[in-house]
């Protein structure tokens, strides 16, 4: 099983791939000024595709981060 | 101004702002840490009132609460202000979502649909604070061409602020528009499967 540290990298590749730039596994809707609103959209159906996951409401609207998202993705 | 338009997208929908929403106006730009970049408002519920009394007299301001389809729950504010008819253009503004909405996209393609359709303006624009980059992000990601530098165009307790000044005419909004509306389509399909 893979630990939180793959998912996060794994996770903050495919963010940085949508934004354009590089961003750590501390990335946050925060702390990076790209990961707007519209970002954030393309960033949540991208990472469902990844992982096979379909979010509810609730969480896309909710995971903000890299870390987040990570987690979500090791809950599976 | 008090008007009775409303606009109706997949997910949400704009409807005209009432003495009603003073509270959720408050509570929105109180405890939003994005507020910061909005102008400041008196923070009390009557003096919300106040203004909205002010703002129902003023000929040329739509504003609208931003609200889910599904369940009524306000999520959001947008406005189109300073509406000229000569030039057919207007600006648009005091636009903030809660934190925990989708609602970021769909509120902006009703009201550009509202301007360019219901009221067949020429062009519509909006001033953001230059350090607000997150939105600065968000208007350059929809495809609003910049405009100009706007050189302390805002002034914030007591502090000048640079604004970017975005810009979209009738004829780019239908071009920008289906691409949005592909993403703004996908977001209502999750939000109404909930409901």
């Amino acid at each position: 099983m893979k630990d939180s540290s793959i998912f996060e990298s794994e996770v903050a590749r495919l963010a940085s791939d949508i934004l354009g730039e590089p961003i750590g596994v501390d990335g946050s809707r925060d702390t990076v000024p790209a990961w707007d609103s519209l970002k954030h959209v393309e960033i949540i159906f991208s990472f469902e595709e990844a992982y096979g996951l379909r979010l509810t409401e609730s969480e896309m609207a909710s995971m903000r981060s890299v870390k987040d998202l990570a987690d979500r993705a090791m809950k599976g | 101004m008090r008007h009775s338009h409303e606009e109706e997208g997949e997910a949400y929908r704009l409807r005209p702002i009432g003495d009603g929403d003073a509270d959720f106006i408050v509570s929105l730009r109180s405890h939003d840490v994005r507020a910061r970049y909005l102008n400041r408002i008196s923070m009390s519920v009557e003096s919300q009132r106040q203004w909205l009394s002010e703002y129902y007299e003023r000929g040329n301001d739509y504003y609208f609460v931003v609200e889910k389809k599904k369940d009524n729950t306000p999520e959001g504010l947008i406005s189109l202000y300073d509406v000229n008819a000569s030039l057919s253009q207007a600006e648009w503004g005091r636009w903030i979502v809660a934190p925990a909405s989708m609602a970021a996209l769909e509120s902006v393609m009703l009201l550009m649909d509202f301007a360019f359709t219901r009221l067949a303006l020429a062009s519509v624009y909006s001033n953001t604070i230059a350090g607000n980059a997150a939105v600065n992000s968000f208007h350059d990601g929809c495809g609003f061409r910049r405009g100009p530098l706007q050189r302390g165009r805002f002034k914030i307790d007591d502090q000048m602020h640079d604004a970017i000044r975005h810009e979209c005419t009738a004829a780019e909004w239908l071009e920008i528009r289906p691409k949005l509306a592909a993403k703004a389509h996908k977001i209502a399909q999750r939000i109404n499967r909930h409901a």
